[in-house]
């Protein structure tokens, strides 16, 4: 298969740089894959699982916020966390997932609801990932 | 007279001592933390000039020109102030106040929001307005309250209260080089053109830059937090080895001072016992 650029980078460092042959990611419009020669794109990521194939190998990811750029340069992926699935600490995420329901308890206003709401889905995410 | 200048001298040698055991201790403590916090710097890095890269991208792609994101009506200017969170760091804290106050945005309408313990101290008692949301020590900053931050900031931009945002921050260079620095971060740069052409944007453009907006503030804000906590250490590593140089240079100097004047006392000492045999 053809292979394209790809860079994903996180405040925490470059996860990844070098080629890939798919990436399928979920933006706030729904799930894209995106393969070589894929048609110029700007997409903003959602919570969601991520997979790149490359060399007949796919890993699963997780990612959460930030955005997507593709072009014939390549693929540039910007995005607030990303982690992939075997390097993600399951019991961090158990931790944070309870964190955040006992935040959605005692959440009164709707922007507090929405805050602990975003750390829920993004703890549930990373807990789904980590099986895959 | 001359035993009681040595004991002047000798308690002035103390107490250089002991000031100079907390300086050591200080610049160890720096040294451990400026690696660390180098290193996170340092990772963030590729992530910054992506984030640029692609938010130019978007500026460059999207039809934009009705967005509320590129019609910046309001005057007014929110300076981000990045210092550090404690004092004997050199001219590090000085040299971000300095910076603010030379930004051209300081002759219009502004307001400050300060990140930092010293930054806070100094800025709310400038008469300046603050952006207050009381005192945030930079140690204590994680990447998430940046993005929750950059998503206030973005509601404001959004609702006309600030026309631009200025970040001011040191750039870590090397150990012994920080630069302070400022950015413009808001609005967004729309120069350069840029190697999409006609993307597709999955949603509307302002939709789209509603979301990307908050998390390309915050990720900055991140960066500059992460680069001006190494700065931080950097100056006051650098601050605390030049004060334990000046130390032991004084502690050298006293000692020299120290051991003439106890040789002077034998002497005349010895000169006083010899006269006095004489006299016998």
């Amino acid at each position: 298969m053809r292979e394209f650029h790809l860079k994903i980078a996180t405040p925490d460092g470059t996860e990844y740089d070098g080629p890939a042959e798919s990436l399928l990611i979920k933006t706030t419009d729904g799930d894209v894959e995106i393969l070589a020669g894929h048609t110029d794109l700007l997409a903003s990521v959602a919570t969601g699982r991520v997979r790149i194939l490359h060399a007949g190998a796919q890993r699963f990811a997780s990612a959460s916020g930030g955005f997507i750029s593709v072009s014939k340069e390549g693929v540039s992926l910007v995005t607030t966390t990303f982690e992939f699935a075997d390097e993600i600490d399951v019991k961090r995420a158990e931790a944070a997932k309870e964190r955040a329901e006992e935040l959605l308890r005692q959440a009164k206003s709707d922007a507090e609801i929405g805050a602990a709401q975003a750390k829920l889905s993004r703890a549930l995410n990373r807990i789904k990932v980590s099986s895959l | 007279m001359a035993g009681a200048s040595m004991n002047d001298i000798k308690a002035r040698m103390k107490s250089v001592k002991s000031t100079m055991q907390i300086t050591k201790a200080m610049e160890l403590v720096a040294t451990s933390k400026l690696r660390r916090a180098k290193e996170r710097a340092e990772r963030a890095r590729p992530y910054r000039e992506l984030l640029a890269k692609a938010i130019g991208d978007v500026m460059g792609a999207a039809a934009l020109s009705d967005s509320p994101w590129a019609k910046t009506e309001s005057k007014k200017t929110l300076i981000i102030a990045v210092a550090g969170d404690r004092g004997l760091a050199g001219g590090y804290n000085a040299n971000v106040y300095r910076t603010v106050s030379a930004l051209p945005d300081t002759s219009g309408e502004y307001a400050i929001l300060p990140l930092g313990k010293k930054s806070y101290d100094h800025f709310s008692h400038r008469g300046v307005e603050l952006f207050d949301l009381g005192v945030l020590a930079v140690a204590d900053i994680g990447v998430g309250d940046c993005m929750s931050l950059g998503k206030r900031i973005a509601e404001l931009l959004k609702s006309g209260s600030f026309g631009r945002v200025v970040l001011v921050y040191t750039e870590f260079r090397s150990m012994i080089s920080q630069i302070p620095t400022s950015e413009i971060i808001f609005p967004l740069a729309d120069g350069e053109p840029t190697a999409l052409r006609d993307p597709i944007v999955a949603e509307e453009p302002e939709e789209f830059l509603d979301k990307v907006v908050p998390d390309y503030i915050g990720g900055a804000l991140w960066c500059a937090v992460l680069e001006a906590s190494a700065s931080e250490s950097g100056a006051r590593r650098t601050a605390m080895n030049a004060a334990n140089k000046n130390a032991t240079e004084m502690i050298d100097t006293l000692m020299l001072k120290y051991n003439r004047a106890r040789q002077s006392v034998i002497t005349q000492e010895i000169t006083e016992i010899v006269s006095g045999a004489e006299a016998l």
